[in-house]
């Protein structure tokens, strides 16, 4: 179920009306688990048997880590959660590309073999279902969270339908409380979380599918020659397009949790108005970014060693985060680009002594200038089909495509013009907390900001495109 | 809490009048609202014809189906059957043809409309991307969804992408004309009307001749005998649906003037339709051999007026059990 369709209209008002009866706090979330069973399963019925398999064997694998004594013990059983959830994810996310490799790999080396190709679909939120359930297993193991014995809450933890498609992914530290101190709508969490579910799907619904999207597909297609300004245009619009489609799912699932009584962790932080690529990951997808750099980056070592091992356990991190985007080479570019970068930030920091001057506004802005147009040539991996269509749009974004100039379409100019719009809202809430100030808002503004967001989204009918983060 | 009702009030105050004015407008300037067709609503019939309680009729092919059959009247005539309408504008059918053999919860009778060009194997894959969305995307969710839709988009004109806020923007930007006024409309079953009070004909045969124009006057055909060989797959894909205890019915539609030379030049019948039966192991009827069907009335040499319907299916449905009892 999609939060911009109306088949959740009528799910969550309904959920919400029976949430409001006098039940207790087991009833409730009996409630809430068979709600999230629906969320999912009107999408998948087999996939849900899928989700609830998985979570139960981490469940159980987690009381065999909390009920060994002997360090050895623990550890095996830690390996084998670690083992079903990265063999799940692999089998569903990544087999057709390993047999593909595999199958080049033999072939450059004189070897004829046909890879079996596995019609296999992939089940909605694998990729950040796993993540939290591992993470989950990983904290019992380290002894940081204690182990829970209720399997209804643990699967509803997984399964909690805000974040179970495409996260954020949320910490089992951040949860435990909110599953054990009964929970309530309140009317502060409803007038928030309406807030910030309009944001969203304002976000995805008028920007990412309407002004975005259709820009940005006509630059990234299999054999054409964009020229300079499609290019441009094209990658502006995605860098648009993939922002308001994430962060506006990301924004729905804490609003829609926000109105049950839920906190969810933040997952953007105005990421446009990074300075330096550290911080461009401390506003992007947090919650991925901080699970890589807790459960990967710190085990590899982290920055405890010498500069150049510390490089490669960045490198290693971002180019295993690119691939859990997707199982293809291209986001493994995109991320072993992203790594390139912040190890260069890293050297640089470490070279330069920390003059005052290199904190004046006008340097720090260049640099966030800087990092935006990085970060934008990175996103042509993370959106072109193959690596010639990148190779294309790169080259013509540097003015030496095949194509002649060609004049930008008016749609191109208003995706700039949105564009640029969200870059300086980026810079002026750079340091917003948007909860606390959508909280403060007198009742007429809100009211007037509600309806104006509803109706940009009532006029803005469309393909109704999936979230792009679905397929990860 | 009061706070929380006075904004929702002030909210569903502001969207009533923003939404409001626009839709009033539109309708001012006699646009009406309608079903628009979409994947979605294509996999909602498809997800229909192995549940509808009755044998069902698949219908398919292209525009002179979608837009020429009437369900109503094929429900009358034919009690026991129920129709499904999965015709698609423009897209000649074997893609579904090739998915109907591979279900095998169906055992119906199908109406393929079809043509020398849409039994050319470069056509085959046109209706797939519908096929594949039905069979990987399409979900529960997206069925309640849809039917929803179909009750906003019968309803608000807003609705129809060419009044949303952003193509208002484009057009007045771009000073274009205001936004196309449809001479067809769907139902939510998918049964096309087309409506030639509204529209010139003549457009569709200066397309026509500028198609033609592009290829020197000559449409580009494939070798009798290729196209023959290719049919071998299709038949396998007959007899799977006739192993089911269902029926397989090509059928040429009627056409006219330029559309009709066009079809003779490129496609002579004896050499492709007439050999089409024996090819496929499946029914064929030809528009041309039931004077009737072949002198119907088409506005646009190949379409037929929503008010003609009735009777065409009559009549079709009249040529098809004349020759094998439905």
């Amino acid at each position: 179920m999609q939060f911009d369709s109306l088949t959740f209209v009528v799910f969550f008002l309904a959920l919400m009306a029976l949430y409001q009866l006098p039940w207790s706090w087991n009833a409730r979330k009996w409630l809430l688990l068979v709600a999230s069973f629906v969320f999912y399963g009107a999408w998948s019925p087999p996939f849900l048997l899928l989700l609830i398999a998985s979570a139960s064997v981490d469940w159980w694998l987690s009381l065999c880590i909390a009920g060994s004594t002997s360090p050895p013990a623990r550890r095996r059983w830690l390996i084998v959660s670690i083992s079903a959830n990265l063999g799940l994810l692999g089998f569903f996310k990544y087999g057709n590309f390993l047999n593909h490799n595999v199958a080049t790999l033999l072939g450059a080396l004189g070897i004829d073999w046909q890879a079996p190709s596995f019609d296999i679909l992939l089940p909605i939120g694998i990729s950040f279902y796993t993540f939290q359930s591992l993470s989950y297993c990983i904290d019992v193991y380290r002894g940081q969270v204690p182990v829970q014995r209720s399997l209804r809450d643990y699967v509803l933890f997984v399964a909690f339908f805000p974040q179970l498609v495409a996260g954020p992914i949320v910490r089992y530290s951040v949860f435990r409380e909110q599953l054990e101190q009964p929970r309530r709508s309140t009317a502060d969490g409803v007038f928030v979380g309406i807030s910030l579910m309009l944001i969203g799907l304002f976000q995805k619904i008028v920007l990412a599918d309407s002004v975005f999207a259709p820009v940005a597909d006509t630059g990234f297609v299999i054999g054409a020659e964009p020229g300079v300004a499609l290019a441009w245009g094209a990658t502006i619009a995605f860098s648009g397009q993939i922002f308001c489609d994430f962060a506006g799912y990301s924004m729905c699932a804490i609003g829609c949790a926000m109105m049950l009584g839920f906190y969810l962790p933040d997952n953007f932080r105005s990421p446009y108005a990074a300075i330096g690529f550290s911080d461009f990951w401390r506003r992007w997808h947090i919650s991925l970014s901080s699970w890589l750099r807790d459960y990967l980056y710190v085990p590899l070592g982290g920055s405890r060693g010498s500069s150049l091992f510390t490089a490669r356990n960045m490198m290693l991190t971002m180019v295993l985060g690119g691939l859990w985007h997707g199982a293809a080479w291209t986001f493994v570019a995109w991320g072993a680009f992203h790594g390139l970068w912040l190890g260069i930030e890293r050297a640089a920091r470490a070279a330069m002594p920390n003059h005052a001057w290199l904190q004046a506004a006008p340097l720090r802005w260049l640099y966030g200038l800087f990092t935006l147009l990085v970060v934008m040539w990175a996103w042509v991996w993370f959106r072109a089909p193959d690596f010639a269509t990148a190779s294309k749009v790169h080259m013509a974004l540097l003015g030496l495509g095949e194509t002649a100039h060609v004049a930008v379409s008016n749609e191109a100019r208003i995706a700039m013009i949105a564009f640029a719009l969200l870059w300086l809202t980026h810079w002026l809430t750079r340091s917003l907390d948007l909860r606390s100030a959508l909280s403060r808002l007198p009742a007429w503004c809100a009211g007037l900001f509600w309806g104006l967001l509803l109706g940009a989204i009532v006029l803005s009918p469309g393909a109704g495109r999936a979230f792009i983060y679905f397929q990860f | 809490m009061k706070r929380l009702l006075f904004s929702a009030l002030i909210a569903c105050l502001t969207l009533a009048l923003t939404a409001g004015a626009v839709e009033w407008h539109w309708r001012s300037r006699n646009y009406l609202p309608g079903i628009i067709d979409s994947q979605d609503l294509w996999a909602q019939q498809r997800a229909r014809l192995t549940r509808t309680g009755k044998r069902p009729i698949a219908l398919i092919g292209a525009s002179r189906t979608l837009y020429s059959v009437d369900l109503q009247v094929l429900r009358e005539r034919l009690p026991a059957y129920e129709p499904v309408m999965l015709a698609l504008d423009a897209n000649p059918a074997m893609a579904s043809l090739r998915d109907l053999a591979a279900d095998q919860d169906f055992d119906g009778v199908v109406i393929c409309d079809i043509d020398g060009l849409g039994l050319w194997r470069i056509t085959w894959e046109l209706q797939q991307a519908y096929v594949a969305h039905y069979h990987r995307q399409w979900t529960i969710s997206r069925d309640v969804h849809r039917r929803m839709l179909n009750v906003w988009q019968q309803h608000a004109l807003i609705s129809r992408s060419d009044f949303s806020l952003l193509r208002s923007l484009v057009r007045w930007w771009n000073k274009e004309a205001e936004p196309f006024r449809p001479h067809v409309r769907l139902t939510s079953m998918r049964e096309g009307f087309i409506d030639y009070t509204l529209t010139d004909t003549s457009v569709h045969r200066r397309e026509l001749e500028a198609h033609l124009a592009k290829y020197g006057g000559k449409l580009p055909g494939p070798v009798p005998a290729q196209w023959l060989a290719d049919l071998a797959e299709v038949r396998n894909w007959v007899q799977a649906i006739q192993q089911r205890g269902g029926r397989v019915i090509f059928y040429a539609t009627p056409i006219s003037g330029l559309r009709r030379q066009v079809e003779e030049a490129t496609y002579p019948r004896p050499q492709f339709w007439d050999r089409l039966a024996d090819a496929t192991g499946a029914q064929t009827l030809h528009a041309d051999d039931v004077p009737a069907l072949r002198d119907f009335p088409l506005p646009d040499e190949s379409h037929i007026d929503y008010r003609d319907k009735p009777r065409y299916t009559a009549l079709l449905i009249d040529a098809l059990t004349a020759r094998t009892p439905l």
